[in-house]
């Protein structure tokens, strides 16, 4: 056995048979006889694609706006809202201390007050 | 038209280019008998999706077609074979007839991973540059690289080996369908 085990696999390569003329020949009509794959044009998969892609953003752009939900509410419906919460405008206070000296606090306003 | 016959103009120089080596590499890969349909077929493909095919890549292009055509004909080959069941098993590459390391390279090309092996032949058989050979394989030039390393790496180790240690692979697995 060969001590170079790539060599010997180099040589081992098989011969490659020359293609005949008649071969080659028969091979180039062959080929140029198919009808060229027009590439540039988009393909009927890629048309359906688009379409399918195109329903759907439009489907789901129109469940996105639709407040409430379909059919899950009818028009007459009032939402559902929590406790009233009322916020009021903070006023100052003027208050005297045992000793006369009089000191400002803040205190939030109340309903009676306006 | 004159953009068929610039079409025709730049399939026949592809033709001219690359069809003896698509022939030579269908004729190791699938033995003689059918390179020619090989060849053929995958000159077809070319024409009909010659817009599609880099001119700066045609011949990596061109060897993956024909690896692929390889691949679907001698799995065609292998099934009809079976079916003809008198048919006695041939070595379908010629590999290495009348060489003495006939079995130990068959043995050693063997246990390789198939894309080792592949990559293998198409830089020593076919003397495609790694980097032409690392796409005609799909993988980056570095991964080629790494691979080719480790392919001859184990050839070498295999080929050393003891033919009859187990786990070595019968010469018989680079029949047809086998290598390609």
């Amino acid at each position: 056995m060969s001590t170079d085990p790539l060599a010997a696999l180099r040589a081992a390569a098989p011969e490659a048979v020359a293609a005949t003329a008649a071969a080659r020949a028969s091979a180039y009509a062959a080929a140029v006889a198919l009808p060229p794959l027009d590439t540039a044009a988009p393909s009927l998969r890629r048309w359906w694609t688009g379409v399918v892609a195109a329903v759907c953003a439009a489907v789901l752009a129109v469940a996105g706006t639709a407040v409430p939900a379909v059919g899950q509410a009818s028009p007459g419906d009032v939402p559902a809202v929590g406790p009233v919460q009322v916020f009021t405008p903070l006023r100052t206070l003027s208050l005297t201390r045992p000793d006369g000296t009089v000191y400002t606090v803040e205190a939030p306003s109340t309903l009676e007050d306006s | 038209m004159a953009g068929d016959g610039r079409r025709e103009e730049r399939f026949r120089a592809l033709f001219d280019a690359h069809y003896d080596r698509v022939h030579a590499y269908a004729t190791r890969r699938a033995g003689a008998s059918l390179a020619d349909d090989v060849a053929a077929t995958t000159m077809g493909i070319a024409w009909r999706r010659l817009d599609a095919i880099d001119p700066r890549l045609e011949l990596p292009w061109l060897l993956t077609t024909a690896r692929n055509v390889v691949s679907t004909t001698v799995r065609g080959e292998v099934r009809r074979r079976a079916r003809d069941a008198a048919g006695a098993p041939e070595p379908g590459p010629d590999l290495a007839s009348g060489v003495v390391e006939r079995d130990a390279i068959a043995r050693a090309l063997a246990t390789l991973p198939d894309a080792d092996r592949e990559l293998l032949l198409l830089c020593t058989w076919d003397d495609v540059s790694p980097a032409d050979a690392a796409r005609v394989l799909g993988i980056t030039p570095g991964t080629a690289r790494v691979r080719l390393h480790r392919a001859r790496r184990r050839f070498r180790d295999a080929y050393g080996h003891h033919p009859d240690s187990p786990g070595t692979a019968r010469p018989e697995a680079l029949a047809i369908g086998e290598l390609a």
